[in-house]
């Protein structure tokens, strides 16, 4: 049986690792435009050279891989079971995942030619580099991948702003009040912080921000968010509505197609809308339940998160999952004795859950998040007081 | 492969095992030696009070573990002898296993800014929390015979009424 995937990411070394452990005589060929195999996290960390490509390529651990091809794919022809690629050539297939990822979002404004974005490791290096004939930079957008491109080069010396279009940083990953810590805190470390407002003309070394002012900025990094790239799949029959729709078992409509990762629209477990997310742990769920089916496994991916997120930002560490806001009918407890904590209720079922500071246990919330756990008024008690642990569910069954 | 099975309704709450594990954890390997050289060892398991019972709760080592997973740096990995472990180097303390370990047993470190978690002290034949357990509340079994343990214990329970240790 050959497997072809497309994509050389998390989702893409996860489905090789599944399809090989159901089928030890598989042929798994992974088409990549890019490097393959680096933890995609860790690039700003190239940015500000803490860390080389060698220690942030896990390519050696991936060993379920029959064949690697760095090419791109253009076109897909589900009656033929053939890929068109880049160079030319076509490649047959007869199970095919699509985990192409996305691709980062350009605003359309008048020079945009000049905003570098950072989604791979070589736009890693290219900022590095523009950043060694730079003073100032602007990044244009105020999330995770934002922050952390504004850190790094603030590290490697530069005067940086940050213009984020929405009130708050880091929208829907903290809440307004968790985002004014952060905000806070990113203005002790020497970045100033726009909110409100967004680029609205980019000429040489200077951006015009949408409420008039200019910004002396010679490199102005993007980090608005991405789109899956699903742009090549056009006239293959598929539907790609935003994200490649997939069927719970993650098929993609056509025979022996799957979808996974960024590129691919599934439910959230939390609201069950249907979303795009590009978060690595989806990709890695998605990449292990899309291998298994792929291999003749049929099982049924439960949901993704559209917010679950760890990290430290300034020292202060931080985990989301499933919202931050309340929606009408939901509760939420919002306050702390170290940090920040706040938890959403819907009756007895956790929606959602931010904690800053102290994230000690976080894992016990999301994992209650996940399986819609019904708590006892006893548990929920506990966990507004921060006195939830696992005992309280194993000693549970116990009494 | 022999895991540490946990029997609750033996656990006095002591909190021998914690100690047990912060000094397995230390440089010194000694209560004493830890405190005089200003070490601060982190334990790995810790003993919960779940409204009056009391229970160790620690890592599994998960067949399937979602810290694994969840690690974006490559520092967690599962060893030859199935034991969830770090490449304590390729930790940059983004709290991404936190964020997903189902059992909360996994903790920031905040002096050495990276994840701290249970090693099964792999180099030991007893691991210090069950060395250290004076009611066997903790204790080594293989594997295989977890379930007719569990089976026996349940039938005693459920025909006699009581909990059966």
């Amino acid at each position: 049986m050959h497997h072809v995937i497309l994509g050389g990411s998390i989702a893409a070394a996860s489905a090789a690792a599944a399809i090989r452990g159901k089928d030890p005589r598989a042929e798994i060929t992974v088409v990549s435009p890019e490097t393959p195999f680096y933890f995609r996290p860790l690039i700003p960390m190239l940015m500000d050279g803490s860390r080389r490509m060698e220690d942030i390529s896990y390519a050696g651990q991936v060993k379920d891989v029959t064949r690697l091809i760095s090419d791109r794919a253009e076109g897909l022809d589900t009656k033929r079971c053939v890929v068109a690629l880049e160079s030319g050539g076509e490649l047959g297939y007869d199970r095919l995942l699509i985990a192409t990822g996305s691709a980062p979002l350009i605003p359309e404004i008048p020079g945009a030619g000049a905003l570098l974005p950072l989604r791979t490791a070589a736009d890693a290096l290219e900022l590095r580099k523009a950043a060694s004939n730079a003073k100032d930079a602007l990044v244009v957008g105020g999330g995770l991948v934002g922050i952390k491109a504004a850190l790094a080069l603030g590290k490697l010396g530069l005067r940086v702003t940050i213009v984020e279009k929405l009130a708050h940083l880091l929208h829907p990953r903290l809440d307004s009040r968790g985002a004014a810590a952060v905000e806070e805190r990113l203005r002790l470390y020497g970045i100033r912080v726009i909110t409100g407002e967004t680029v609205a003309e980019v000429s040489t070394g200077k951006a015009r921000l949408s409420g008039g002012a200019l910004i002396e900025a010679p490199l102005i990094a993007v980090a608005i968010g991405s789109a899956p790239c699903t742009g090549w799949l056009r006239g293959s029959g598929l539907k790609a509505d935003g994200g490649i729709c997939v069927d719970e078992n993650l098929m993609a409509g056509a025979g022996g197609v799957f979808a996974a990762g960024d590129a691919a629209s599934f439910t959230d477990t939390v609201t069950g809308l249907k979303i795009n997310s590009a978060l690595w742990t989806n990709a890695v769920e998605m990449g292990r339940i899309a291998g298994e089916n792929m291999a003749g496994g049929k099982l049924v991916c439960p949901g993704i998160w559209r917010v679950l997120n760890a990290t430290e930002i300034c020292g202060i560490p931080m985990v989301s999952a499933g919202k931050t806001e309340a929606d009408p009918g939901e509760e939420a407890y919002a306050g702390g004795h170290f940090g920040y904590r706040k938890l959403i209720f819907d009756g007895p079922r956790l929606k959602g859950m931010l904690f800053m500071g102290d994230v000690k246990g976080a894992g016990i919330y999301t994992n209650i998040i996940r399986n819609r756990t019904e708590l006892s008024e006893r548990q929920k008690q506990k966990a507004i007081e921060a006195t939830l642990g696992y005992a309280d569910f194993a000693m549970a069954g116990a009494r | 492969m022999e895991v540490i099975y946990v029997r609750p309704e033996r656990c006095m709450g002591c909190r021998s095992c914690e100690m047990g594990c912060m000094v397995q954890h230390s440089k010194a390997k000694s209560l004493a030696g830890a405190i005089l050289g200003g070490e601060r060892p982190r334990k790995r398991l810790f003993v919960e009070d779940a409204d009056g019972s009391r229970m160790p709760v620690l890592c599994r080592h998960c067949e399937d573990a979602p810290c694994i997973k969840a690690c974006i740096s490559g520092c967690l990995y599962k060893d030859e002898k199935g034991f969830v472990r770090r490449h304590k180097e390729k930790c940059i303390g983004c709290w991404s296993c936190v964020m997903l370990c189902p059992f909360g047993v996994i903790t920031a470190d905040p002096e050495n800014h990276i994840a701290v978690k249970c090693d099964r002290c792999h180099k030991l034949d007893v691991p210090a929390c069950v060395a250290s357990c004076p009611t066997k509340a903790l204790v080594l079994r293989d594997v295989e015979q977890i379930p007719a343990e569990k089976r026996r214990r349940l039938a005693l329970s459920e025909t006699t009424g009581r909990e059966v240790a």
